[in-house]
């Protein structure tokens, strides 16, 4: 049977080498340098195809009896992957190791006694013992170790290197690593001096490599893809064109090809069991978007088909959950964060365990999460995919994931080296506390840095006092002299007006008393005007309210609302009413506030741009969306995205 | 609707798993029913009712033989019907080569409390199944063994699909057992003993190393770290291809390697051999008979690698030529060896038929018997050249020379690799160092026996070609044969992976040794000292090619 011959987002194995085209000079290089040192460094972007490179490149060079690949991910410890790659490989290293203790001087250190190897050793020892196939350690991904490890666990990991290169066992290490941690390597490479001596940089494809992997993959004879007769040139030329979109770049990403190459498979095809043969033209390409839009779309579609799917099963499920079920597989910056499923859990609080299980199931099974079985960790098939996630973050969400950095960045110090909070630091982290569980030393250490901020502050009144009455007594004492003698001569006028002063000083006591009840009472009043909730807080409630609402970021204080009321002509119709509530003199933060209507709407999009009416919106009609997407646009350029669930809406305001 | 009938055994404590694991399967259902495939679940606690006790162990064949895929889960204990299942379900899989049976350990956390002797079944069990060759892996919660199932029957359900689409199977074979390499390396140590002392020790503590399965490997490892460099490598990849589970491919490239071996191991000692008599010739110690020079002509003349009939006659030719001038043979030990190469011997029979192994290559039509014949006449070789076992070889990289202030004398610190079966795996792009009072030959790669200032320089018939360019490591690669018809080059192959390596003049002339400034200039460039290393080779090439064979090379074309 004819095969389909792109990989998506998985990367290319041994067993793929008849359809892996376009990195011949890199793996001839790479075959080259294994012949050159024990120790190879492979480094470049994201996305450049590294993995393959080695799994099915490198790979495909070696006989199977002359190559024997471990690959190592660091897990949760790449000390602890090391071993449980080596013990699953069948390397005990309990088992006794039968060695002649017998060497001369050629074969010096070589033939020393087995019994003496390290733990490690004995098990490469062992592993190599079952199918006498020289082993390559390849630890991919190999900056997780210097972004996610302990100087403990790097400085561990630099000993075992070490300890395997001087144990002359039949065993090479190939490290890949994202080029932009280069840097992390120099306390290595101190420790392993050959480490950056073979070394090779794998480009982002070019034109003419991107020519091969297309016209390589469609000319390849079991390939159910061909091209159309005399477009080879053009449509490679072309998908490159669109891929590489507006920008300058000679090159582009290999991800978002194979992204590029099964939705176009798709587009003509419409077989999601990728059986049905397809020809490749360029007209049908002509009908392709973009790759920015291919693959925001293909996740988007993803979401959009799981959301449906599973919706029978739970009804409350919104693609917009899904995204929140999504979000903690990036991290802040959009990269992918790989995640146990307890974790996962722990992240989502309030969400149904059997949803976030059915969730994750469908991405495994569309490829855009995969499970990684040695350190039993869930992740984004892919980097280029992580970065629409993080994108489709709410302000609110975004905030929360940076105070949790925040926190526990501070935190993870020990507490002799540990710095507090600053005043701002606390101000930002407030409003969240609630949502986010944190630990009991968490939390304990943000109430000792609002002590220290506070007792900071009073230092700094104390000295402002202390400096002030200094300057006051210097004055004082020379003016004392004088004033004794003023004081002599004014007793007798100070006398008669004393009495005068007094009843003044009683009539400003009450007027500035009654201010100040007015003041009170005046809050009161407007805040009161402001929602039934209001009415019955005392007044240091309301002060700590106002100062809630004068401080808070502004995406915590705004809160859709909505009313539904019976048209005034008495029709079955009714009058849709839909606002933001937020703080009135926070108002003009804001810019304009967009509402997004479903279908069924002629006009889909209504924007406010009206503080005044709290930028409202309204329609009069027989139907409602069941969901609402808002967007607040902030003066920034910020966009806040809320939503408002007319479901929930008529569950507590049930129709008469 | 094509069915594929999975049956669960496990014991007891393990029902929340199965459970689980149930669930699964009925997930994958509904995703694989559109791909016209039914996962069916057969489970014990269904099954033990609907049998009758006394006829169990029939309708469990039953049961089983009708099965697809056997998934036995093991945590604490083995069961005595998990085993009697598992037992099963093996021999149904020796008879008929079906089902798969995937066995998983749970590997998790116990209360140490709740350990009984019940854990000794489990040990028991483990030991049995990894005793019969079975493999199995360990999950330790269930999602993972979920993840590992998937993987498996991933790569499982393809396969099943092709089988129900095809005609039914033919009769399954009996399982072939595994015998490569046994008679080689039973027979290799015994012959190493006189020459190796690591051989000799081992077989003196364990004179029964056959009947412990344990010491197997480590026989072997001294095989492969005993025969001299070349030889020791394609012996380790001889050992890694008879580990392997049986297939056609195995025994093609069993096959291949076994010629290879010998191949390679008559080229070491001819080009020995070539190399000393060049060196005499040059003194002018050597009178070649017409019809040794004639065979020398041939080889320095052909434009396709010689086969081994062709090498076992060169040898034979060079081991006359230096007892017809009464010169020191440099391997002293083939002084007696013209019998055996004599036809009709057995080291020449067994040559004959090692170098027919390319007819059963090329005719792509081979059995187990032709690998097995294959193994014996590369033993019988191995045998007959175990003296070999008491060489070194070594490829020396630059030389440094260190004499200070106030020192009586200077001294040598020669780089060099060590080439042996699994040094070449673990090259080290530093090399070692050896400090001596004289110094060696650079850029060469030697073979020595005991003093290693008598070496045999080996170059150019054997380059370091990673040696020459300075690139680290060692590339070590055997001349294979020489474009005489063409362009001259000078192929060499490559003793890793059989590649071809070619070496041409580069054109990049040297200046003049007199002219101090431009030569030194010139040398500072690392290219120019590599395209001067590797220019070296080809003219040393050529000057043994005039020496021995007297044909210069610029008459050559002309000739034909």
């Amino acid at each position: 049977m004819k095969k389909y011959p792109f990989k998506f987002l998985d990367s290319y194995q041994r067993e793929d080498r008849g359809i892996f085209f376009g990195r011949d000079e890199e793996i001839n290089a790479l075959y080259e340098m294994v012949f050159q040192s024990s120790v190879i460094l492979i480094y470049g972007a994201s996305g450049t195809g590294k993995t393959s490179l080695i799994n099915c490149g490198l790979a495909g060079k070696f006989q199977p009896h002359d190559w024997l690949a471990l690959m190592i991910r660091r897990g949760n410890n790449i000390n602890k992957s090391l071993e449980k790659a080596l013990i699953d490989a069948g390397g005990n290293s309990q088992e006794a190791v039968v060695g002649v203790d017998w060497f001369n001087e050629w074969s010096d250190d070589s033939e020393k006694d087995k019994t003496d190897l390290s733990p490690i050793c004995k098990s490469i020892n062992a592993v190599y013992q079952k199918s006498f196939r020289p082993i390559y350690l390849i630890f991919d991904q190999f900056e997780e170790l210097f972004i996610l490890g302990t100087i403990a666990e790097q400085e561990i990991f630099i000993e075992t290197v070490q300890d395997i290169l001087q144990s002359k066992q039949p065993v090479k290490l190939i490290f890949s690593i994202r080029e932009e941690y280069l840097g992390h390597l120099s306390r290595f490479e101190r420790g392993v001096p050959q480490l950056l001596r073979k070394k090779i940089r794998i480009e982002p494809m070019n034109l003419e490599k991107v020519k091969q992997v297309i016209i390589g993959a469609t000319e390849y004879i079991d390939s159910n893809i061909s091209i159309k007769s005399g477009e080879s040139d053009i449509v490679a030329e072309g998908i490159f064109d669109k891929i590489k979109g507006g920008e300058k770049s000679l090159t582009i990403q290999l991800p978002f090809l194979q992204v590029f190459l099964d939705k176009f498979y798709l587009k003509i095809t419409n077989d999601e069991s990728r059986r049905t043969e397809a020809e490749f033209n360029v007209s049908t390409l002509n009908d392709m978007g973009e790759i920015g839009d291919v693959l925001i779309d293909f996740l988007e579609g993803q979401v959009t088909d799981i959301s449906n799917k599973l919706k029978a099963m739970y009804p409350v499920l919104t693609p917009e959950i899904i995204w929140k079920i999504l979000s903690p597989f990036s991290t802040l910056e959009g990269t992918k964060d790989p995640i146990k499923k307890q974790d996962l859990y722990e992240r989502l609080p309030n969400f149904d365990r059997a949803l976030i299980d059915a969730v994750v199931e469908n991405f495994i099974n569309s490829r855009i999460l995969r499970y990684n079985e040695n350190n039993e960790m869930f992740e984004i098939a892919h980097d280029a995919l992580a970065k629409p996630i993080a994108e489709k973050r709410s302000v609110e969400e975004t905030a929360q994931l940076e105070i949790k950095r925040l926190i526990k960045s501070q935190v993870a110090v020990k507490e002799e080296g540990r710095e507090y909070f600053t005043e701002k630091q606390l101000l930002f982290i407030e409003p969240y506390l609630e949502k986010y569980p944190i630990s009991e030393e968490e939390k304990e250490w943000i109430s000792k840095s609002k002590t220290h901020v506070k007792n900071e502050k009073l230092k700094v009144i104390n000295q402002q006092y202390a400096e002030l009455s200094k300057k006051r007594r210097i004055k004082i004492l020379s003016a004392a002299i004088v004033a004794l003698l003023l004081l002599i001569a004014t007793t007798v006028y100070f006398a008669i007006k004393a009495r005068e002063k007094g009843i003044v000083a009683e009539q400003e006591k009450v007027k500035a008393e009654n201010a100040k009840n007015n003041t009170k009472k005046l809050l009161k009043l407007v805040m009161q005007g402001r929602g039934e909730q209001y009415t019955t807080q005392n007044d240091s409630l309301l002060v700590e309210q106002l100062r809630i609402e004068q401080t808070y970021p502004i995406d915590s204080l705004i809160v859709p609302k909505a009313s539904v009321s019976p048209s005034n002509s008495g029709s079955n119709n009714r009058n849709y009413m839909l606002w933001i509530e937020v703080p009135s003199f926070r108002k003009y933060e804001i810019e304009q506030v967009n509402y997004k209507l479903c279908k069924g709407f002629v006009d889909r999009l209504r924007v406010s741009n009206e503080p005044s009416s709290s930028f409202s919106i309204g329609y009069l009609g027989f139907g409602y969306c069941p969901i609402v997407d808002i967007d607040v646009i902030l003066k920034t350029g910020d966009t806040i995205q809320k939503s408002f669930s007319f479901e929930d809406y008529f569950i507590e305001n049930p129709l008469p | 609707m094509k069915t594929v009938r999975i049956f669960i055994a496990s014991s007891s404590e393990l029902k929340d798993d199965r459970d689980q694991f149930r669930m699964f399967i009925s997930k994958e259902n509904d995703r694989l029913h559109t791909e016209g495939i039914y996962l069916e679940v057969v489970q014990w606690e269904n099954f033990l009712d609907a049998i009758s006790d006394t006829r169990l162990q029939d309708e469990y064949n039953k049961a089983i033989s009708t099965c697809d895929i056997v998934l036995c889960l093991f945590f604490t204990k083995v069961g005595k019907y998990s085993a009697e299942e598992f037992d099963t379900a093996y021999q149904v899989f020796k008879d008929k080569g079906k089902p798969k049976i995937w066995t998983y350990f749970k590997n998790a956390q116990i209360n140490t409390g709740s350990i009984t002797d019940e854990i000794n079944t489990l040990l028991a069990f483990k030991k049995k199944i990894g005793n019969l060759g079975h493999f199995y892996t360990e999950y330790t919660n269930i999602d993972n063994l979920i993840n590992q199932y998937r993987t498996q029957l991933d790569k499982f359900l393809p396969a099943f699909e092709k089988v129900i689409i095809n005609p039914p199977p033919s009769p399954p074979q009996a399982p072939i057992e595994n015998t490569f390499n046994d008679l080689l390396t039973k027979r290799l140590i015994q012959a190493m003993k006189p020459y190796d002392r690591k051989a000799n020790d081992f077989l003196s503590t364990y004179g029964n190393w056959e009947t412990n399965k344990d010491l197997v490997p480590t026989v072997k490892r001294i095989i492969i770290s005993g025969y001299v460099g070349v030889l020791g490598i394609q012996l380790r990849k001889l050992m890694s291809i008879g580990e392997e589970d049986f297939s056609e491919y195995k025994m093609k490239r069993y096959l291949e390697n076994c010629h290879l071996t010998a191949l390679k191991a008559l080229q070491l000692i001819s080009y020995a051999l070539i190399s000393t008599l060049w060196d005499s010739k040059l003194n002018n110690k050597v009178n070649l008979s017409d019809e040794q020079t004639n065979v020398l002509i041939k080889f320095f003349k052909s434009a396709t690698e010689e086969n081994i009939n062709d090498f076992s006659n060169l040898l034979k030719t060079l081991i006359t030529a230096f007892l017809d001038n009464k010169l020191e043979l440099p391997i002293s030990e083939l002084k007696d060896f013209i019998p055996k190469l004599q036809s009709g011997s057995e080291l020449h029979n067994a040559c004959s038929n090692l170098n027919a192994i390319t007819d059963l290559l090329n005719g792509a039509s081979f059995t187990l018997g032709d690998c097995a014949n294959a193994e014996k006449n590369l033993t019988v070789l191995l045998e007959n050249l175990n003296f070999l076992v008491a060489y070194k070889m070594i490829s020396i990289k630059d030389i440094d020379y260190n004499f200070q202030r106030n020192d009586k004398e200077g001294f040598y610190l020669h780089h060099y690799t060590l080439l042996d079966g699994e040094n070449q795996a673990n090259n080290n792009s530093n090399g070692k160092i050896r400090k001596d009072s004289t110094p060696v030959t650079s850029y060469a790669v030697l073979l020595f026996k005991d003093n290693y200032q008598q070496n045999i320089n080996l170059v150019p018939f054997i380059i370091d070609y990673n040696g020459l360019a300075d690139s680290g490591g060692s590339k070590i690669c055997f001349y294979s044969f020489c474009n005489t018809f063409d362009d001259m080059n000078l192929n060499y192959s490559f003793i890793e992976d059989n590649s071809k390596v070619t070496i041409k003049k580069s054109g990049n002339i040297k200046p003049d040794d007199t002219d101090v400034r431009a030569i030194n200039k010139w040398l500072s460039d690392k290219e120019n000292r590599k395209d001067m290393n590797f220019d070296n080779v080809f003219d040393l090439f050529y000057k043994a090619k005039k020496a021995l064979a007297g044909i210069e090379k610029e008459t050559e074309i002309d000739e034909f």
